[in-house]
């Protein structure tokens, strides 16, 4: 089984490894590791700008990029120790980026991370999530950072009404 | 681990419990299986017997499922605790409220269902758990689900 991750930050990475470490994997899996740049560091890019500080922040940033995949491929491992890994830095729009990624790879499940994280915009998906979500020809696994115990008792209150009928229940 | 499996009586089901049950899963996974039975008017708010019937006919056809579902999962995924329940009223409400109340880990979710528009577009119900789940949801798409299931890529 082929699983495609996408890293975007250090908070959704780390809970998408919390997440992966819950599940039991069969060894045959390799999980690719992928963060988008929406711009690439070129020659071109850096001189048209003419200001060495910009050039610096792109190379700044790519270096965490490549940084953030390398903690979390390493974090992955501990995890899940007998799978294969790969990390890779791209370049481009991430939706266009990553379902072209999923088309070459072949890959079963990309996970991503839901984004908006406190508030009204932890209701929200990120625009490139749901996109990719709309259109990735796989499965796809949003992971969601774990929600304050607190939370949840004041927003339940919504809605229709209920009736719930049980089928069964059965253990084993 | 806590998983609730929202299920519904289209053949995009029966792929969810094929992926669901070719998957490894830890030690003490308990999957909560659940069928929404939308509610229904009759013209002006109003019920009749029709209404009643209706609703009354698609929650057994839904029970019935469900039976089906736990039945299968229990046999393929002897280690983990199964569960079913029926639900009536929205959709989305339900299946989220229902995860919050079970504290589920996982929300397992079509990509269409009868609910969906068709196509490529995501189906207004997965749309509406990915954005109101408390936890993360796992969306199932059928295109690839003879590379993940070699031997059950054609339904239950």
């Amino acid at each position: 089984m082929k699983v495609i991750i996408e890293i975007e930050d250090r908070i959704y990475g780390e809970a998408i490894v919390n997440f992966i470490a819950t599940q039991k994997w069969d060894s045959g899996t390799s999980f690719e590791l992928f963060h988008v740049l929406d711009r690439e560091p070129t020659g071109e890019l850096i001189s048209e700008l003419c200001c060495p500080t910009a050039a610096d922040l792109i190379e700044q940033e790519k270096t965490a990029a490549q940084e953030l995949l390398v903690e979390m491929e390493l974090k992955l491992l501990k995890v899940v120790p007998n799978v294969a890994t790969e990390q890779k830095l791209i370049y481009g729009r991430p939706k266009e980026k990553l379902l072209e990624v999923i088309e070459d790879t072949k890959a079963d499940l990309l996970i991503v991370g839901s984004h908006g994280r406190t508030g009204f915009t932890r209701f929200l998906l990120g625009s490139v999530s749901m996109a990719v979500l709309s259109q990735a020809p796989c499965s796809v696994l949003i992971v969601k950072l774990p929600q304050k115990a607190n939370t949840n008792s004041a927003q339940q209150q919504r809605t229709d009404k209920e009736t719930n009928v049980p089928v069964a229940s059965a253990t084993k | 681990m806590k998983v609730l499996i929202a299920l519904d009586s289209s053949s995009a089901s029966g792929g969810i419990i094929n992926v669901v049950q070719a998957r490894p899963w830890p030690s003490g996974t308990t999957f909560c299986l659940v069928s929404v039975v939308a509610n229904t008017t009759g013209p002006f708010g109003m019920n009749d017997s029709s209404t009643s019937e209706s609703a009354s006919s698609a929650t057994k056809t839904a029970s019935h499922y469900l039976e089906n579902a736990m039945a299968l999962l229990k046999k393929r995924v002897p280690h983990a605790k199964v569960f079913a329940e029926v639900l009536q009223g929205g959709v989305v409400g339900r299946i989220v409220a229902k995860a919050k109340e079970l504290h589920t880990d996982l929300i397992v979710s079509g990509h269409q269902g009868c609910y969906g528009l068709g196509g490529q577009t995501l189906g207004v119900v997965a749309q509406g758990v990915v954005q109101r789940a408390p936890c993360s949801v796992a969306v199932i798409k059928p295109k690839r689900m003879a590379t993940v299931l070699p031997n059950c890529a054609h339904g239950t």
